[in-house]
């Protein structure tokens, strides 16, 4: 499937769910399925790549590798994780250029302070930081199709009217779309009735209302979840099968 | 036009031209940086210097696939010149081909050579080396042709088969390869200008790489004599391989002798020259232009 701009493509379809990724057959099963976008998602890939549950753990070199494994095999447009820049602007500025040149068509940059980290209220930046990152990647880029959206992860500390304000500096300052994380239905809800400056997507896990004036929506794990869940079953019929083996 | 793009145009441009193409072989993304500013036309990211500069090993089939595509999109990122790729064997059998084409093509090679010698490898210049029956090169020469996604991305058969069956060899499996598909032509290890000569005629219309190692089985030539010998491409392969080695061996043993770099500190750039040279004013400037002061000026008003 061939995108060039994966916002106007959504435009069409606001239900579509991007799927995330982490580790090799994942991304190829859901390659094969013509997804317009996978999510190469920092968490996921720390699990994978290092046995780490905080995408903070995962140092850029090692996520950008990954990154360029999977391009090779990509059928749609690659999400690359930004994370939170991966120290201050300068920091973000050569993340962000790596990041391209490793094949990642849409850099995902999130608000959080350095090291990012998996956690359901996390620690976010300032909005002058957060602005200076975005300006940092965007200067960095040499393809002008490449996009920056800004994950926004900071509802718990700066409520809505704080999450409008910085979504009305970050259209300013050149960013391509905003994903709303950690939000309750209520809060969605409330911002798709205010005339933001831009497309608003939203993360997305099973039991989530994919209510309308959400532009698309952006997989937090779903298929590692289920993984996960198998694995669990599966190690426990093996360590069952042990026992009853000791046991006679 | 994405770097990428334009570099395997410049190489093919250059390549093409009909004058020769001066290539450093260079350790590291340093070198290369080096290079580039001293007036190197491209760069070659090859097995012997990254092998060093990697492992501090012979070039032995010990580097792998993985540390060398590293190393060279190390020096790729570091350059603005074309950066051409030695990909060994091509690590494997035709799978292997096609995975590492799509790789050197991906981090923006200008291109890569595969030769014909059984794996493990050794340097062209050294002794006891084997060749795969013509075959092999044959069918992955066709194989790197199909895997890569642009034209420009140039594909270079090279040759070990003067030192073990002679040049007549060399050159007769070489117009097999040319066959096969390879854009330019590689004869490792000819032993005299007369043999230069007689690859020349052999491939009159066809970009031929020479490759002036120190202390080789190819007489050191000048860049000038090979054009007019008619080769496309000059290499050096070991010169700054070499270099490193004797100055940082000669530091040590000057620091060991005095208790101080003193003595040395003339063969040495400087600490503000070096900063200058790798762009430390401009990273502290581009710091700076991203501070909070500067955002909120700029954006939050």
């Amino acid at each position: 499937m061939t995108i060039n701009n994966l916002l106007t493509y959504l435009d069409h379809r606001p239900e579509t769910i991007m799927p995330a990724s982490g580790d090799g057959r994942t991304f190829s099963a859901l390659s094969k399925e013509n997804f317009p976008a996978i999510l190469i998602d920092g968490t996921l890939t720390s699990q994978n790549l290092i046995a780490e549950d905080s995408q903070g753990m995962l140092t850029l070199s090692e996520y950008a590798k990954f990154l360029r494994d999977m391009r090779l095999k990509k059928t749609g447009l690659l999400i690359a994780d930004l994370q939170s820049g991966f120290g201050n602007p300068l920091n973000t500025y050569y993340a962000a250029k790596e990041l391209e040149r490793s094949g990642g068509d849409i850099l995902l940059l999130n608000d959080q302070t350095y090291p990012a980290h998996t956690t359901t209220e996390p620690m976010t930046t300032t909005p002058e930081e957060l602005i200076g990152k975005l300006r940092a990647a965007k200067d960095s880029l040499e393809n002008p199709a490449t996009q920056i959206w800004i994950k926004l992860e900071g509802l718990h500390s700066y409520g809505i009217e704080g999450l409008i304000k910085r979504i009305q500096y970050l259209a300013k300052a050149g960013a391509d779309a905003i994903v709303i994380d950690h939000y309750d239905n209520q809060q969605l809800l409330q911002l798709t009735q205010v005339g933001l400056p831009l497309p608003l997507l939203a993360t997305w896990e099973p039991g989530i209302d994919q209510i309308d004036g959400i532009t698309g929506w952006l997989d937090k794990g779903y298929l590692s979840t289920v993984i996960q869940r198998a694995q669990s079953q599966a190690i426990n019929f093996i360590k069952q099968g042990g026992l009853a083996y000791a046991e006679k | 036009m994405l770097k990428n793009e334009r570099m395997r145009r410049q190489f093919k441009d250059e390549v093409m031209s009909g004058h020769i193409v001066r290539m450093m072989v260079t350790p590291d993304a340093l070198a290369a940086k080096i290079a580039a500013s001293e007036g190197a036309q491209a760069v070659f990211s090859a097995g012997y210097a990254t092998s060093a500069s990697a492992l501090a090993m012979p070039d032995r089939g010990i580097t792998d696939f993985g540390i060398s595509l590293e190393r060279c999109r190390q020096i790729i990122n570091a350059v603005d010149i074309p950066v051409f790729a030695d990909a060994d064997t091509g690590y494997g059998d035709l799978d292997n081909i096609k995975r590492t084409v799509e790789n050197y093509e991906a981090i923006g090679a200008a291109g890569m050579f595969i030769e014909d010698q059984v794996w493990p490898k050794r340097c062209g210049h050294m002794d006891g080396k084997k060749v795969e029956p013509v075959e092999v090169l044959e069918a992955k020469i066709k194989a790197a042709k199909a895997a890569r996604k642009h034209d420009n991305f140039l594909i270079m058969s090279r040759t070990d088969a003067r030192a073990v069956y002679g040049l007549d060899n060399a050159i007769a499996r070489s117009k097999r390869y040319q066959a096969a598909g390879a854009d330019l032509i590689f004869i490792e290890a000819p032993q005299s200008v007369a043999e230069l000569k007689k690859i020349h005629e052999a491939f009159p219309k066809t970009p031929l790489m020479a490759n002036m190692i120190e202390d080789g089985k190819t007489p050191l030539t000048r860049t000038e004599d090979l054009e007019r010998l008619g080769f496309n491409i000059v290499v050096h392969p070991t010169a700054m391989t070499y270099a490193q080695a004797f100055a940082e061996k000669t530091l040590i043993e000057t620091l060991r002798r005095d208790g101080t770099t003193k003595a040395y500190k003339n063969h040495m750039i400087t600490f503000p020259k070096f900063n200058e040279f790798v762009g430390l004013d401009k990273v502290n400037a581009r710091d700076a232009s991203y501070s909070p002061e500067k955002m909120r000026a700029e954006y939050m008003s």
